[in-house]
């Protein structure tokens, strides 16, 4: 039988899961090549190129991979402002109204690239003198929002907008249903997250060649055609839908980005950084406690894991770089005996960083100055474990829980929860098959 | 059990809680939480006594209140309170916009069981019946989440563990205390031309002791705009959380250095029957109280020192099932539920503009059905272009009823 290949790919913020198969025996599919990485450290493209090596050995014949993506990179976007290539054309009187709702919510567009019309203004040159105006603002704008309420434009003057900035070169993503400021968002952000999704098929096609069908995970499955939104959601729908098929209702996942609670039932309104948006979603819920969250001493001298800021760049000292402790490096005793932090942390087994990591500890316990207040490391580890035990239980109600991921070794401190086995790249393949897309 | 483990575990059991307090069998505040626009430690606090005191709670009875003048903080803000433990209760609250009626203290489950004669007569006798049922019944459902955390909840309800929450919130606020300066600053708002809000603030350590004084003496008697004590209470406590950075560790400890002097029956300290000025009032005193610690701290004490109003607005505009609460101010627009009125095609807005000084929205009526249209507070300023027109009519303080095709217009900044 012919060989032939699929490539499954765990795309994360700060790591990467690749695997490749040759699913000639679609019931059997054979496992070529598995590598992870730290992006940080390797670049995605340089694992690419490890698996292009391995795949041009086994598939001399074929330059027309399929790859399967699940991702969670999109998380990136979410601490940015979004929308500085970005033009808006809108209704006089509507600039801005997308973030009325609540503005404290993280902007989708640039004011000073709005282009607002007035009815009588949707001729070619009055365009053309608005865009000189904002190219001047930026010259790199590449992409236009057109959101314009179907009772204020006629299709003729629509075709006008639509052909004057096809013609300039402008990416168009229109809005539609322009009198609801949701979908305005929706649309904004489709257009806000172009260049990511962009960036990483660019990547993937040239590794694999430019026919290479790259399919997302979106709330339909894998698809080659997808709303960018969606994207945001690829790892919890996964997930979600891994819970499913093992016959659960709820559980935990675990890995060295995320600690996460995921949820069967799914939701239309996902409450993003940048204000609601009408996209399906499974019900997801952060735990308290973030592996890349710092361990400091705060503003009342107090150690603990400090909530919210997340150090993605350098990482965690177990990494190698990294001057900042985190909350991953607490654990970095049983970290060497889990195999994606084996992976993906080379120096973890080397006695200098361990020393360097446990000093960096001492010297934080030190720095405490109020005896009263005052906490030991392996306190504050066990409270995390802890912590993380209650917050599963607190989610999973009266139901059994069960824990998944990668780093469910490390981070499930007591007995009793149910743990099933996960591998990114197999899952994958097994959902991919399941929904005939091998 | 160690402080932070303490800490962890009180986050867990209220991460669904938007506005909550959590007491013991004392009373002693162990933590609280106001995320809401309207703050109600205090208030809640003051509802927990009530119930404690004439209806004795149990574990798994739920009792709700809302009345102003009794311990609640206006009509459409229900007040929960619930025992979760012999040493341990949880007081919440939570709007609900269709409730325009009083409720004294009742108990709504009496030990995990429904009080059907409180049911028949508050619930089924309504005309929103059904959504006010759902309502309660996910409010019980929140606190039956939480029963099961049975480990959680012992350890949260053990006198030890509690001695030493807040053995240690007293020590992060004598922290706080001492990083900050010590003294006296005081300044007014002046209500209208004949009432005055005054508020002496002072830091100060004799004998050991460290006091915060909050000191309204002199503020007028109250006529038409006044609220109770305990809610200009919650905004203080909550301003002065905020300004010493005592975050999660505003408990018992820290409240029993906070001493305010209320004139008995001033605009501080009269209970409104529908509690129609109190958001506006906790802002002002808030700011005011902000003022007055900012001023204490400044390097330089000869700068700025007459207080500012940071005026806002505060509208609402409702219909049978939908309820909109918005504010504008100088530093936030949230039009809560505002999509939804458009989605529903009960409004159709004509502008709807954003710039970074300002705001313009121009909305008409298009329902056939009635909408209200409620300013709660006074927003217009002789000194600032804000206006609030329906019809090209300027608009005040109040309620009005809309009809199809009324136009409002809101210009702001």
């Amino acid at each position: 039988m012919t060989s032939k290949p699929a490539v499954a790919l765990y795309l994360g913020e700060s790591y990467a899961t690749i695997g490749l198969f040759d699913i000639s025996q679609k019931n059997n599919p054979a496992s070529l090549f598995e590598k992870s990485i730290f992006l940080p450290q390797v670049s995605l493209k340089n694992l690419l190129t490890q698996v292009k090596i391995k795949y041009q050995e086994h598939f001399p014949d074929y330059n027309d991979a399929h790859v399967f993506v699940v991702t969670k990179y999109f998380d990136r976007l979410k601490q940015f402002r979004l929308g500085g290539s970005i033009s808006q054309v809108i209704l006089k009187g509507f600039e801005n109204s997308y973030n009325l709702n609540d503005s404290k919510c993280l902007s989708l567009a640039a004011s000073q690239l709005i282009i607002s019309l007035d009815k009588n203004q949707f001729e070619e040159s009055h365009l053309a003198s608005e865009l000189e105006r904002i190219k001047k603002i930026n010259p790199d704008l590449n992409k236009v929002v057109i959101s314009i309420p179907e009772e204020h434009i006629t299709s003729a003057q629509m075709t006008v907008l639509h052909n004057f900035f096809t013609s300039a070169g402008l990416k168009i993503f229109t809005c539609i249903s322009a009198n609801n400021q949701s979908e305005l968002r929706k649309t904004l952000l489709n257009a806000g997250s172009e260049g990511t999704k962009e960036e990483i098929v660019t990547e993937l096609k040239e590794a694999f060649g430019e026919k290479t069908e790259v399919s997302f995970y979106s709330p339909k499955g894998f698809k080659t055609q997808f709303e960018n939104c969606e994207l945001f959601n690829s790892t919890n729908n996964f997930l979600a839908k891994f819970i499913k098929t093992n016959k659960y209702e709820q559980g935990a996942y675990f890995d060295i980005e995320s600690l996460k609670f995921i949820q069967q039932h799914k939701g239309n309104n996902w409450q993003s950084p940048w204000g609601s948006i009408p996209v399906e979603h499974s019900h997801y819920y952060d735990l308290f406690i973030h592996p890349f969250s710092e361990v400091k001493l705060n503003h009342l001298s107090i150690l603990q894991v400090e909530s919210g800021s997340l150090q993605l760049e350098p990482g965690p000292v177990v990494a190698g770089r990294a001057i900042k402790p985190l909350m991953l490096d607490l654990f970095f005793n049983e970290m060497a005996e889990n195999s994606l932090s084996q992976n993906l942390f080379s120096q973890l087994s080397q006695d200098n960083l361990r020393q360097k990591i446990s000093n960096m500890f001492s010297v934080l316990e030190k720095g405490q100055k109020n005896p009263a207040l005052s906490t030991q490391i392996k306190d504050l580890k066990t409270n995390i474990l802890d912590s993380i035990y209650n917050e599963i239980l607190f989610y999973s109600e009266a139901s059994q829980p069960v824990v998944f991921g990668p780093m469910a070794d490390v981070f499930v401190p007591k007995a009793g929860l149910q743990r099933l086995e996960f591998s990114w790249p197999q899952e994958i393949l097994k959902v991919a098959a399941s929904e005939g897309a091998l | 059990m160690n402080f932070l483990n303490y800490q962890s575990h009180l986050k867990i059991l209220l991460k669904n809680f938007k506005s909550c307090s959590l007491v013991n069998a004392d009373g002693a505040l162990l933590y609280s939480k106001d995320n809401s626009f309207e703050l109600l430690t205090t208030t809640r606090l003051v509802a927990f006594q009530i119930v404690k005191k004439y209806l004795n709670p149990k574990p798994q009875d739920l009792f709700i209140l809302n009345d102003p003048e009794n311990g609640g903080y206006q009509y459409s803000k229900i007040v929960f309170i619930t025992c979760l433990n012999p040493n341990l209760f949880l007081i919440w609250d939570e709007d609900y916009h269709f409730i325009d009626f009083k409720i004294p203290p009742t108990p709504l489950f009496d030990q995990g069981r429904k009080n059907e004669f409180v049911w028949q007569a508050m619930i089924s006798a309504n005309k929103n019946a059904d959504e006010l049922e759902a309502f309660f019944e996910y409010q019980k459902y929140t606190v039956d989440r939480l029963m099961h955390l049975v480990s959680l909840i012992e350890d949260l309800a053990n006198s030890k563990s509690q001695q030493i929450w807040l053995k240690a919130s007293n020590e992060v606020f004598n922290t706080q205390f001492n990083n900050k300066a010590h003294g006296t600053a005081e300044a007014y708002f002046k209500l209208n031309s004949t009432q005055t809000i005054k508020l002496k603030f002072s830091a100060e350590e004799k004998q050991n002791l460290k006091l915060i004084t909050l000191d309204f003496t002199n503020t007028n008697l109250a006529t038409d705009i006044h609220t109770s004590s305990h809610v200009i209470e919650s905004a203080l406590i909550k301003k002065i959380s905020e300004f010493f950075q005592i975050g999660d560790y505003l408990t018992q400890a820290v409240l029993d250095k906070i001493k305010v002097i209320l004139p008995p029956r001033s605009i501080v300290s009269k209970p409104h029957p529908a509690g129609l000025y109190n958001y506006e009032l906790q802002t002002i005193c808030s700011q005011v109280c902000e003022h007055n610690m900012t001023q204490l701290n400044a390097h330089n004490r000869k700068g700025q020192n007459t207080f500012d109003y940071a005026n806002f607005l505060n509208f609402e505009v409702y219909g049978e099932t939908l309820h909109a609460n918005n504010l504008i101010s100088a530093t936030q627009v949230s039009l809560q539920n505002f999509e939804q009125l458009i989605c529903k095609n009960l409004i159709k807005m004509t502008a709807m503009k954003k710039t970074d000084s300002s705001h313009h929205i121009i909305f008409s009526v298009c329902t056939d059905n009635p909408l209200k249209l409620n300013i709660k507070n006074n927003y217009y300023s002789d000194k600032l272009n804000n206006q609030f027109k329906l019809n090209d009519q300027l608009l005040q303080r109040g309620s009005v009823e809309l009809k199809k095709n009324d136009r409002i217009e809101i210009i702001w900044g």
